[in-house]
């Protein structure tokens, strides 16, 4: 009788376990269909053999792979991304946390930088790139006309001609487009730390510089560090800003791993070798969030 | 002395933050002068800043030139059914995490973030493949599934930061007075979570109405494509036409700024008590 008394509690835990899946089964199907079947097909077609017309011949190969590393243009992308990544995410970063101190006082034009820190949100990548594409245009451009009737320059200077200057240029509006997201992570951080944090300071009469190493920046780390985590992963996929603006060019020296994926699928019809991109930037993505996990937990510890 | 500097600090900060606006709002400038010029004045060299004779014609004859209201309808269906799709399925979910226990949670909280981290563009093959499988290329159906899978993450997310901070006693109050547990939910919990779900739908409205990678990857037909595919199509080998891109652009940007009141007064609120939560 007891014995029976405890195998219907089981079984009711076992009933009410299952009750969670039943509200976590629409995002589940969600995800399952249309973001890990992706995956593991991004797997299969990575180390599978595939002919010219995309069918896959046979699978259990690292042909795909050994395509990429001998491939010409494949460690200048990678080079690329790393440079494209940590310069967007760190510059931004800095200016975003600038701007944050700032518009979390009270000024005249507040509320104006408030609504002009808004516009990108509003405005798709690739409309954000055409304008400057259009902007650094060599002949008929926006900035080179600007900087003529300024009597800064007599002539247009070719902002996209080299690889080295056209990729500059796509970092600072990688750099534009990320530093009103910062700047409002940041801010809601800001706003978040209670103002009785510094009457002690203010009593004490302890220093701007002080106070911001040694009461607000301390105080907005987890701010920070969900920042830097996101928009690591955000400006890594991105994508349109480089499509639109250079598509590679010169000679694929201006590719970073999303684009050149795109070009190797859809561009040189290399389905496997796309694939096996995919694998390798997965494996970056996971161990930077694995580093990242362990780097904080550490610091919770201590 | 002190104040002094305190004064110069004060100015070169106002002076960064201006600074910073201006190059933020310059291209939205460039955008609004250039959409009001014609063929010659926007091939001009050196280019000119102001245009010589403001074509405001421009923004009626786009619409008769391009399939301009198709590609806005077919960006509407994207953004409003996935946006709804998206978030009827991220409630339920966000609610267990949030109130239930059950074995595995741990696990699927961390899957879920996981696809946090590949957006669409680094699996793109993959993608291509499986809805080539379903019979969804070429198809707004296909567009609005992936639209709302691949926001799950972030909605669901944001709606358990949000419905962590809701307390228990009042839902328990309603058990008690007989509530099951999704009356109990719809009741009690949504409306409190507002602010969440509304933040958590701007997000994936303005994501679904910006979408670009995902139909440029799948979507082939004309009918089909959505705003960003037709401002791309102006990209032309005999040169593009730039007075019409820009003036889409600022069409296409309009429903958007529509949502800025609320955006503004839940974003900040919204994406904290997500942050916290961690």
């Amino acid at each position: 009788m007891k014995k029976d008394k405890e195998m219907k509690k089981k079984e009711h835990i076992r009933w009410k376990d299952l009750k969670a899946y039943i509200w976590l089964a629409p995002c589940l199907i969600l995800l399952i269909a249309f973001v890990l079947a992706p995956v593991l097909e991004v797997f299969y077609l990575a180390f599978s053999k595939i002919s010219a017309a995309n069918i896959v011949k046979s699978f259990g190969t690292l042909e795909n792979f050994q395509y990429l590393f001998h491939d010409r243009d494949f460690p200048r992308t990678m080079i690329n991304t790393v440079i494209w990544t940590i310069a967007i995410v760190g510059i931004s970063l800095v200016l975003s946390l600038i701007m944050a101190l700032i518009l979390n006082e009270e000024f005249r034009g507040r509320s104006f930088h408030r609504v002009i820190l808004l516009l990108p949100w509003a405005t798709s990548l690739l409309i954000t790139a055409a304008a400057w594409k259009y902007i650094l245009d060599y002949q008929y451009g926006a900035l080179n006309a600007l900087l003529i009737k300024l009597g800064i320059i007599d002539s247009g200077i070719n902002f996209l001609g080299g690889a080295t200057s056209s990729f500059i240029w796509m970092i600072i509006v990688g750099i534009i487009v990320t530093v009103p997201f910062m700047a409002f992570t940041l801010l809601s951080g800001l706003q978040s730390i209670p103002k009785d944090c510094y009457e002690a300071a203010y009593v004490d009469g302890v220093n701007f510089w002080n106070r911001l190493f040694h009461i607000t920046l301390p105080l907005l780390k987890p701010s920070i560090n969900v920042t830097i985590v996101l928009n690591v992963i955000y400006v890594f996929n991105s994508f349109a800003i480089v499509n639109t603006i250079t598509n590679g060019a010169p000679a694929n020296k201006t590719h970073t791993i999303t684009t050149y994926l795109y070009y190797l699928a859809f561009g040189k019809n290399k389905y496997g070798a796309s694939a096996a991109l995919s694998i390798i930037s997965f494996v970056i993505l996971t161990i930077f969030a694995a580093v990242y996990m362990k780097m904080q937990m550490k610091e919770e510890n201590e | 002395m002190n104040k002094r500097n305190k004064k110069v600090g004060r100015f070169f900060l106002y002076m960064f933050a201006w600074g910073m606006s201006l190059f933020i709002l310059y291209p939205y400038i460039v955008m609004f002068l250039n959409s009001l010029k014609d063929q010659q004045t926007i091939y001009k060299i050196p280019g000119t800043i102001l245009p010589i004779e403001w074509h405001w014609e421009n923004f009626i004859n786009v619409w008769k030139d391009i399939p301009l209201l198709t590609y806005f309808k077919n960006s509407a269906i994207i953004a409003v059914f996935g946006t709804l799709l998206c978030i009827v399925c991220a409630i339920p979910a966000a609610y267990a995490f949030a109130r239930m226990r059950f074995p595995g949670k741990r696990f699927l909280m961390a899957l879920l973030m996981m696809t946090q981290m590949f957006s669409p563009v680094v699996m793109m093959v993959g993608i291509y493949k499986v809805m080539a499988r379903y019979s969804m290329t070429n198809s707004l159906l296909g567009i609005i599934l992936l639209v709302a899978a691949f926001n799950q993450a972030f909605a669901v997310w944001l709606l358990h930061g949000t419905f962590s901070t809701i307390s228990k006693e009042l839902e328990e109050a309603a058990r008690i007075d007989g509530c099951s547990k999704l009356s109990a939910m719809i009741r009690i919990i949504l409306p409190l979570a507002a602010p969440g779900i509304v933040t958590a739908t701007t997000f994936v409205f303005i994501n679904g109405w910006n979408e670009y990678t995902l139909s440029l990857i799948l979507i082939g037909d004309t009918n089909l494509k959505s705003i960003n595919l037709g401002i791309r199509a102006f990209f032309g080998y005999t040169g593009t036409q730039w007075w019409y891109v820009f003036a889409v652009s600022l069409l296409a940007t309009l429903p958007i700024l529509l949502f800025f009141r609320i955006l503004e007064r839940h974003l900040t609120g919204g994406l904290t008590a997500g942050a916290v939560k961690g």
